[in-house]
């Protein structure tokens, strides 16, 4: 399971994705979420709802409502040229994050090669 | 698919949002962002029933992936009023709702069902101590002595289960205070379950009741025909056993009536009682010491298990009282 604090900074940027063809509303989103990560991470209502709330507030969204379904008006959300802005730059944002983080990543094949730039960088006393 | 089945999926979704909402103040933002979610998660559960989904699955789903208020603090306006790090300390929100699996609850009914055989024994035992004492009397000291020697024998055996039950008890404390939630199917199997015990459940309260008003026919009996007082005494001895049957009856289908409460979340137990503490477990432990104490002090067995079927009469309102009146606190 993905640890939620490292998604976190990046749930506007999942919704923003989602919005840039086409408007859409809350469950949509959720399973495109769900099923873009093969069921990896699952948006909970809460953290949708106040997505929704902070991307609004910044301007980066704007709802409205839809078609009648289940005989109840469904809130639909459409980014602003303002919101394809941010998501770019989170877009550039992960990339450096991601460039950044890697560097701290090490994996079995490459563990010993570590280690031994760890020992020239410190002498041999 | 009928739409009753939805119309109590949706109920259940509304009082689990009531039950995540239970310790946030009310006003007309918080009451936004509820009836927001509401929205959302009634319109989740009809596009899941849309993709196929089985109705019951389609509330776990709705219910499981609901999240954490905390995360709402800003958009319910915890934070402005109470200002800073204090803020956060002045509600608790509830974690992610608990599952019970058909496993858990099947453990739960053996244990408890088990137990209350035991505290149903262990009063019995206690009661009998009694009966032993003046059912042997008439028979000179041999039988005093050995009436003696079994009261003791019979208190310390009907304490000692008493004593195991409740630790049972105790054991499972947590599905009588937290708010869960029931696997797939499994509540409609416990309701046909109860729906099961009902007549049982009835059978044996009948029965207890029996007992305890034919305790005294031995006795009355034997005393207007002058018998002697050997026998006389054997049959207030024999009222005792009877009334320890009863009382015994009482018990056991009061607590295993009980278990099927607690799962249900009905009750005592409903999602909202459980706010309010364990002002349950007060209530019977207090019947339970009247009972005894009324019972040894007056040696009044012969009326005293009347105790027992006013508890029931007045249990709601007691119960209620108890809670109100905030004798009962609730814990944490």
């Amino acid at each position: 399971m993905i640890s939620s604090d490292v998604i976190r900074g990046y749930t506007d940027t999942m919704i923003l994705y989602l919005l840039m063809d086409q408007p859409s509303y809350g469950y949509e989103i959720s399973r495109q979420i769900r099923k873009l990560s093969d069921e990896k991470y699952v948006m909970k209502e809460t953290t949708l709802y106040s997505a929704f709330g902070r991307l609004e507030k910044n301007g980066y969204i704007t709802s409205f409502y839809g078609n009648e379904t289940n005989g109840k008006r469904r809130t639909y959300y459409r980014i602003t040229e303002k919101g394809r802005a941010y998501y770019r730059e989170k877009c550039e944002e992960w990339q450096v994050t991601m460039e950044v983080v890697s560097k701290f990543i090490r994996t079995e094949a490459d563990a010993g090669h570590a280690a031994g730039r760890k020992g020239e960088g410190y002498g041999n006393d | 698919m009928p739409p009753a089945g939805r119309e109590k999926d949706m109920e259940t979704i509304k009082v689990y949002l009531d039950n995540m909402f239970l310790n946030i103040p009310d006003t007309a933002q918080t009451r936004r962002v509820k009836a927001d979610l509401y929205d959302m998660m009634e319109d989740k559960y009809y596009e899941l029933l849309k993709e196929g989904k089985p109705e019951n699955e389609a509330v776990g789903i709705v219910i499981s992936e609901f999240g954490n208020l905390e995360e709402l603090r800003e958009e319910l306006g915890l934070n402005g009023e109470t200002g800073g790090s204090e803020g956060s300390e002045a509600f608790s929100f509830r974690e992610k709702i608990r599952m019970v699996t058909l496993e858990e609850t099947e453990d739960y009914r053996h244990d408890m069902n088990r137990a209350a055989g035991l505290l149903g024994l262990g009063v019995f035992c206690c009661i009998l101590s009694i009966g032993m004492i003046t059912g042997l009397a008439g028979f000179g000291m041999p039988g005093l002595t050995l009436g003696i020697c079994l009261f003791f024998l019979l208190v310390a055996v009907g304490v000692g289960m008493i004593i195991i039950a409740s630790g049972k008890f105790r054991q499972y404390s947590d599905l009588k205070k937290e708010v869960f939630a029931l696997e797939a199917g499994l509540e409609e199997y416990l309701r046909d379950e109860k729906q099961a015990f009902r007549p049982v459940f009835g059978g044996m309260i009948a029965l207890g009741v029996v007992l305890c008003v034919i305790s005294f026919v031995p006795l009355t009996a034997l005393a207007l025909l002058n018998a002697p007082d050997v026998l006389i005494l054997l049959g207030a001895g024999l009222l005792f056993v009877l009334v320890a049957a009863g009382v015994f009856l009482f018990i056991v289908a009061g607590l295993r009536m009980g278990t099927f409460q607690v799962l249900l979340q009905e009750g005592d137990y409903s999602r909202r009682a459980k706010m309010d503490g364990p002002a349950e477990t007060a209530y019977w432990s207090a019947v339970t010491v009247i009972y005894l104490v009324w019972s040894f002090l007056s040696g009044s067995w012969g009326i005293s298990w009347i105790i027992w079927v006013l508890a029931g009469v007045f249990h709601e309102p007691a119960v209620r009282f108890l809670k109100n009146s905030g004798w009962i606190k609730g814990e944490g």
